[in-house]
């Protein structure tokens, strides 16, 4: 999407939001769920991570990622999902990438469907290794990736939430990636916004997950041939 | 005194070498009416350690580092799988029969038969849901100790293995003389948030086994727990991760009684001329 699409998107979405309308139905019977996820308390600026290694590469200090807001507290990477979803079409495992430029993780927040690939990449001149962990405190993987490794895939075979860490010194690289059974879950964008696409109608939970904000849940019903418009604050 | 820890040194050598080479068993059948023996040894012989319930709570626990594990998590360091996998009864059976080298874990090869070690790894089998929850991936075995055949060592492939030691950054951890002093060594820590152990390869006494197979097996499967990653993916090409291999028992030349008698053979000559 160029920068200009997405601008007219986040003005659609922000009129219809306002008019109470909800987006127009995707084929197959249901609509898409669309909204923005916001925030409307007060933080201190988050202190930059200080580099204590590597400062060729990682420079000198790294912004923290943990809350960062766009207009009108628009919240970016928080992960949306639909719980309950069923006659939808048949999840559809695909390659999601997760790269390691100047010692961050490119993007800090993903969500991939379950038996997706993800492939791991490193653009940095110095060591690093990609080191996944299951919230159930299980490993998923480990891959040593020193300076001139090839992206290797790995398969994501357990549906849940993992952080990404790096041994190598890099005690500030964190990621997060969401697994799901099913296909309806989006992360949202720079201004907080976001679409989940072709849900088949029903009453669905709807969670919103945030790294430092938490959880929050909403019912939302998507009709037939209507989709269906959610906006979540946290105060 | 002296000659007392030589004596202690030469009798625990006679032991372990005695122990090197696994008993296979086949004809043991997997069959759960072997569960109860095996609780029966674990009450007997591991709990001392692991706890009566396998969560590695233990009065003597205390006393040990690293401490003994929480079997009930079913996460095994040594192992033929990586990743999330879960090990193969195979590799459970050899870390009881030749122990963890450097830790607290003695060897059981000599106490027991191959099929009551057999009975243990059933039982173990028990005491984490995840046995029962995620069928085997025999298809998904890295490294086959059964069939990985170490090439000759050669002074070309030491040379080379100390590039590669450069070139994967072992150093960055392990230290640029392998004693385990590397820069990021002081950040590392296990997943229980144990400070983690960095190996010393100057001790030559590798927990996962001191065999250029085993230490194969190891730079390829990575340590499930443990900040060390698998380097099967950094380094793809066979001959590099053989001169690895060597390189960094070379380091461990001369010491480790466990070096001296897991590997005997010709390739323990001297080292770089």
């Amino acid at each position: 999407m160029t920068i200009e699409h997405k601008w007219i998107h986040s003005v659609a979405v922000t009129l219809l939001l306002g008019l109470g309308l909800a987006p127009p139905a995707h084929a197959g019977g249901g609509g898409a769920v669309t909204g923005t996820i916001s925030f409307g308390g007060k933080v201190a600026k988050a202190a930059e991570l200080p580099v204590t290694k590597d400062h060729d590469v990682c420079g000198k200090s790294k912004p923290s990622e943990e809350l960062i807001m766009g207009k009108g507290g628009g919240l970016r990477n928080a992960v949306v999902s639909l719980e309950g979803v069923t006659g939808g079409a048949e999840p559809a495992p695909a390659t999601v990438v997760l790269d390691q430029k100047g010692c961050a993780y490119v993007p800090h927040v993903l969500a991939a469907t379950k038996g997706s690939t993800l492939e791991l990449r490193s653009s940095d001149a110095a060591m690093h290794n990609v080191h996944g962990k299951h919230d159930t405190g299980r490993m998923l993987f480990n891959v040593g990736m020193p300076v001139g490794t090839k992206p290797v895939g790995k398969k994501l075979r357990r549906a849940g939430l993992s952080t990404i860490t790096c041994d190598a010194g890099h005690t500030w690289m964190k990621a997060y990636v969401h697994v799901f059974e099913h296909p309806y879950y989006a992360v949202t964008g720079t201004d907080g916004t976001f679409e989940i696409r072709d849900v088949p109608p029903g009453t669905y939970q709807l969670v919103v997950w945030h790294e430092k904000l938490g959880t929050k849940k909403a019912k939302v019903t998507v009709a037939e041939g209507a989709g269906s418009a959610v906006s979540i604050r946290y105060e | 005194m002296t000659r007392l820890l030589c004596i202690a040194v030469v009798v625990m050598a006679l032991a372990c070498a005695h122990a090197a080479e696994p008993k296979l068993d086949d004809a043991f059948a997997w069959s759960s009416a072997n569960v109860d023996e095996g609780r029966r040894l674990y009450r007997a012989l591991c709990a001392g350690c692991h706890g009566r319930d396998g969560d590695g709570k233990s009065p003597a626990a205390a006393l040990m580092f690293p401490p003994p594990r929480d079997l009930r998590v079913g996460a095994y360091r040594f192992r033929s799988t990586t990743d999330d996998l879960l090990p193969l009864r195979s590799d459970l059976v050899r870390t009881i029969e030749r122990g963890l080298p450097g830790t607290a874990m003695p060897s059981w090869g000599q106490q027991l038969s191959g099929h009551q070690i057999r009975s243990l790894v059933l039982y173990l089998e028990t005491l984490s849901p995840r046995f029962a929850d995620e069928p085997p991936a025999p298809d998904e075995v890295l490294v086959d100790l059964a069939t990985v055949e170490p090439p000759p060592r050669t002074a070309d492939l030491l040379a080379r293995g100390r590039k590669v030691y450069e070139r994967m950054n072992c150093g960055e951890c392990h230290g640029a003389s392998g004693r385990g002093d590397g820069p990021a060594a002081p950040t590392l820590r296990n997943r229980d948030g144990e400070r983690a152990d960095l190996f010393d390869f100057t001790s030559g006494d590798y927990k996962g086994g001191s065999s250029p197979a085993e230490v194969y097996r190891t730079f390829m499967t990575g340590l499930e727990g443990t900040p060390m990653p698998s380097f099967a993916d950094a380094l793809p090409d066979e001959t590099d991760r053989w001169a690895l291999v060597y390189y960094c028992l070379s380091l461990g030349r001369d010491r480790g009684v466990w070096f001296y008698l897991s590997e005997r053979p010709t390739w323990r000559e001297p080292i770089l001329e």
